[in-house]
């Protein structure tokens, strides 16, 4: 009884103080310029049966991981077969997989191909962050400023400059993007960590407002992009085809050179900052100047990623830059597991894809009878809203990853030992 | 009151009394970020949620008490303050509680990623059970606040403006003394330098520590119903503008030290006035962002930081 | 023979207005081996904090080989032949061991972006090349069968001898050692001497805080003593021994009266 004590009061305490916005709505008395609320528990009683899968879902991951502590079926599994044939197996489906996802422009439908074009664009720039965040240990807050400044740098240059389509926007994005990485972090690479977090944030922030503001930035509507200089269908290629292919290409091609990078006397010495930056700099690594390189690095590939996003869409505006974008970006990486270059790309696929088909579910069970029969209804319903709820269970995942999986999905357990005791 | 009839207010002074209100009420928030940075060393990326949990406290509260027994100006605006502050001190706990405790001896970006977990989760939390859309303030209890003014020399200022500018002092006086002089502010200085150390000679760590989040929290709540009054609208997001500015502040000033927090939000409200009346608003931030730059460039540690050695 | 490969000339450092380290003058030779010691809090971490870079001195110089380093950072100096390990051990723990000292060796390594990238012949040559090099020092210091396991995993006597083989992989001319017998058994500790005097066999000078008063004596070719940030002596290892001052700053002024 006594252990059931502080989760019971707990509840309770958090009952309290949620309880005016759960079951009470604010009803503005308009004639007398006042405020009424009325006792509305349809709303509260709403909101818990549309996070129901949630749960749902969250027993079951509670239940698998209790019963592997019980029966340790994971070890089991892993056991059927030996490590050596799974490392050769792994290593022959990287092979397998390119031609495998470039064939899938064909056989996906149109919208299935839209969504995975935005989540190579994620894994993209998942996988830049990855190499401030995860490698270098440096928190990046606003990441997304850095999207938002190549798809610029395309856009205007499109619109001044006679002939500037996309694979020519691709270098001047990347070369001007690092640069602008660099300018930012030269003041404050050389102070405390945490500063770049504020500083990238403030950045992201003031460049949208700039973006916004000025006449010849297209303010919130963003600039429109002449065709010629976009994705535009090619041989047997149609226009959504060509932007997925070109997109997945570049995650192959980030990926295996960020990995070379990683397993180089540059990776090693940007690991070796984050696990240590005192010890890193008497064995002759020069900190900041290795701090800059990681992070004008990840700034190019986000330039780059704007310049894909710009190609694909047809038009900028400043809505790339949004803050969320730079926590949705953050968190990709961090849920998949921090420094792990696949967990990045697992990170972002979860993270986009998944709210993405959420919201495409109620249309799917629609059209289809079979699935309508299968499914009771108040989950029907209960899915049909589970979209709204995204960056809210973002949140959430993001304190109980910090706080039961630090080191994500992809971490090792050492990781874990390290986030938690320092 | 015939100060009504012609407005003989000099515009530069107003901008600069807006100014000076708008810092008044950064500097309250700027005080949550800057003791919690001072006592864990994280930067509490949730306080302005908390912020905003305040806003919303205070309007649920007065809404729900002009149900109950009718509008009460007076009565029903300070319990509404009240109400707002048990909230967010409230909420502030819970965050500490749930969210920070656990990583309090984990590599620093643990606990700042669980903050922004926080923050974000907050801040849809209101989004979903509260108002997609800003919500206006019940004008009837601020309009007695925001038409009356008192006259200075060349300057109408209201007195809403004269009790953000009152309150904030009175606050920060009270603070000031609480820090310095007693047995809690001493034990929570102690707690600052060593944790270890100020557990070990009987100070309860976790209860200063969590005090110390309580506080800030109520301060930032004092400060939510003061701007939700002053622009009339509150919002889901309206957290995360204002603890921007106000994290701003707390680096411009030096980052733990809580004079500096003021004197950095002063500087950022007075500097954000006279841009928006030079340029417009939407280069508020653009400044913002400039003036930190400029101070992390010439003043790394702020204006008031003290340079703290690495212990090796 | 030419500069000695060490000289500070009154070495000062305060902390607000506590003096951390005042006035000192110390000269280190080629293939020396010399010892700093004093009781607890008298300067000697932050002697070494400002020789290899991390405080900046507020006053006095130091030179290295013949050249004015005062106030460089830790990388450069290191770039110039000084290598340190720390008093509380800092290891990179999530790394290998063999990474741990191959980190070290990044200033030997040429990094042009697309040999480097493409993994050109040569590149990989040279990484080989590195890699068994790295080896070496791993056995040097008898942690060659230990090359795969993460850092962090390794007992705390393997991790002194790992920070030794990565301030070794910078290739110094100088090792400062910040009490590298710290917590050792009597046996461990023997090993310990039997290493520092193989580093000395290499030919490089070390430089060594210790409390261990048998290792010290037993290696030292000089003893410097510090008393609360100031010199107090100075002289081979007999003379320090015997020097009243020294007694007095280790037992008090009492006994020694």
């Amino acid at each position: 009884m006594a252990r059931w004590r502080p989760y019971v009061l707990g509840l309770l305490g958090l009952a309290a103080i949620t309880f005016p916005f759960l079951w009470l709505t604010l009803a503005p008395d308009f004639a007398r310029n006042t405020m009424r609320v009325s006792w509305t528990p349809r709303h509260g009683l709403q909101f818990f049966s549309d996070l129901s899968p949630v749960f749902l879902g969250a027993l079951l991951i509670w239940l698998g991981s209790w019963s592997n502590k019980r029966w340790h079926w994971q070890a089991r599994l892993a056991g059927l077969v030996p490590a050596q044939r799974r490392a050769e197996s792994i290593r022959g489906l990287k092979f397998a997989l390119m031609p495998l996802v470039l064939s899938g422009a064909f056989f996906l439908s149109a919208s299935s191909l839209g969504i995975f074009t935005n989540v190579a664009i994620y894994m993209i720039l998942a996988l830049g962050l990855n190499i401030t965040v995860g490698m270098t240990g440096l928190l990046v807050l606003g990441y997304a400023g850095f999207y938002m400044f190549g798809a610029y740098v395309f856009g205007l240059g499109q619109e001044h400059l006679p002939f500037f389509p996309w694979w020519l926007a691709m270098p001047f994005a990347f070369v001007l993007g690092g640069g602008a990485g660099y300018l930012l972090g030269l003041p404050c690479l050389r102070l405390r960590g945490d500063y770049l977090a504020i500083v990238t944030l403030g950045f992201a922030e003031a460049f949208r407002e700039l973006v916004r503001n000025l006449p010849i930035t297209g303010a919130d509507q963003g600039i429109l992009l002449a065709p010629h200089a976009t994705f535009r269908p090619q041989l047997f290629l149609g226009k959504g085809q060509m932007a997925f292919v070109i997109t997945a290409l570049l995650v192959f091609l980030a990926v295996f050179l960020i990995e070379r990078l990683h397993r180089s006397p540059v990776g090693r010495a940007w690991i070796a900052i984050r696990e240590n930056e005192i010890a890193a700099a008497s064995v002759g690594v020069p900190v900041v100047q290795m701090k800059l390189l990681a992070f004008s690095l990840s700034a190019a590939i986000a330039a780059l990623a704007g310049v894909i996003a710009g190609a694909k869409d047809g038009f900028v505006s400043p809505a790339l830059g949004e803050f969320p974008q730079s926590i949705t970006i953050l968190a990709m990486v961090i849920l998949g597991g921090l420094g792990n270059s696949y967990g990045a790309l697992l990170g972002a696929a979860l993270l986009y894809a998944v709210p993405q088909y959420l919201a495409l579910l109620p249309s799917t069970i629609q059209q289809n009878p079979g699935l309508q029969a299968a499914i009771p209804p108040f989950l029907r319903e209960a899915l049909s809203h589970l979209s709204d709820y995204h960056l809210l269970l973002f949140g959430a995942v993001m304190v109980i990853m910090m706080l039961y999986r630090p080191q994500g999905l992809l971490g090792s357990a050492r990781r874990k030992e390290e986030m938690l005791h320092r | 009151m015939t100060a009504d009839a012609v407005p003989v207010t000099s515009t530069i002074t107003a901008i600069l009394t807006d100014g000076v209100v708008k810092g008044a009420v950064y500097a309250l928030v700027a005080l949550g970020y800057t003791m919690v940075y001072g006592v864990l060393g994280m930067i509490n990326f949730a306080h302005g949620e908390v912020f905003m949990i305040g806003m919303f406290a205070c309007v649920y509260g007065i809404g729900a008490m002009s149900t109950a027994w009718g509008d009460h100006v007076a009565l029903n605006l300070m319990l509404g303050v009240v109400i707002a502050m048990i909230f967010s001190a409230a909420y502030g706990y819970a965050n500490e509680r749930i969210a920070y405790r656990r990583l309090r001896r984990a590599h620093v970006l643990a606990p700042l990623t669980s903050a922004i977990g926080v923050s974000t989760f907050l801040q849809y939390f209101i989004f979903l059970t509260v108002s997609k859309q800003n919500v206006d303030f019940p004008r009837y209890y601020s309009d007695w606040l925001t038409n009356g003014h008192v006259r200075f020399a060349t300057v109408d200022v209201t007195y809403l403006q004269l009790a953000i500018i009152g309150t904030t002092l009175v606050l920060m006086a009270a603070l000031f003394y609480f820090i310095n002089a007693t047995r809690m502010g001493i034990a929570l200085r102690a707690v600052a330098q060593d944790q270890l150390m100020a557990g070990l000679v009987g100070i309860p760590v976790n209860k200063v520590i969590a005090f110390t989040f309580v506080l800030g929290s109520a301060l930032a709540a004092v400060a939510g119903v003061m701007v939700a009054m002053y622009n009339d609208v509150l919002g889901f997001d309206a957290g995360y503008r204002v603890g921007l500015k106000a994290f701003t502040a707390a680096i411009l000033g030096g980052i733990g030290n809580v004079p500096g927090a003021v004197l950095g939000a002063v500087i950022l409200g007075v500097s954000e006035a006279l841009t928006t009346y030079w340029y417009g608003s939407g280069w508020s931030d653009v400044t913002t962002f400039v003036v930190l730059m400029l101070v992390l460039l010439l003043r790394p540690r702020g204006l008031l930081g003290e340079r703290v050695a690495d212990k090796v | 023979m030419s500069a000695p490969l060490l000289e500070t000339r009154g070495l000062t450092k305060t902390f607000g207005g506590l003096k951390a380290v005042q006035q000192i003058d110390l000269t280190v030779g080629a293939n020396r081996i010399v010892s700093v010691i004093g009781p607890n809090g008298a300067g000697k971490t932050t002697f070494f904090n400002c020789l290899s870079g991390i405080y900046r001195p507020d006053g006095g110089t130091i030179t290295l080989a013949g050249r004015d380093v005062t106030g460089r950072p830790p990388h450069q100096l290191c770039r110039l032949g000084l290598a340190r390990t720390f008093q509380n051990i800092r290891l990179f723990p999530e790394m290998s061991v063999l990474e741990n000292v191959m980190v070290a060796q990044f200033q030997h390594r040429a990094l042009a972006p697309l040999p480097l990238l493409f993994r050109s012949a040569k590149y990989c040559a040279a990484e080989q090349a590195h890699r068994d090099e790295a080896r070496k020092f791993l056995e040097f210091v008898e942690l060659g069968g230990r090359a795969n396991d993460p850092a962090g995993s390794l007992a705390y006597g393997l991790q002194r001898r790992l920070e030794i083989a990565r301030a070794l992989a910078t290739q110094p001319k100088l090792l400062l050692l910040d009490e590298p017998a710290a917590g050792m058994n009597p046996q461990e500790t023997a090993g310990m001497i039997g290493l520092i005097s193989r580093i000395r066999d290499r030919g490089l000078a070390v430089l060594l805080i210790e409390h261990h008063m048998k290792l010290v004596m037993s290696i030292s070719d000089e003893i410097l003593v510090l008393d609360h940030g100031v010199p107090i002596a100075h002289g081979k290892p007999e003379a320090i021994r015997n020097d009243p001052q020294v007694i007095r700053a280790y037992l008090g002024e009492e006994i020694a009266a």
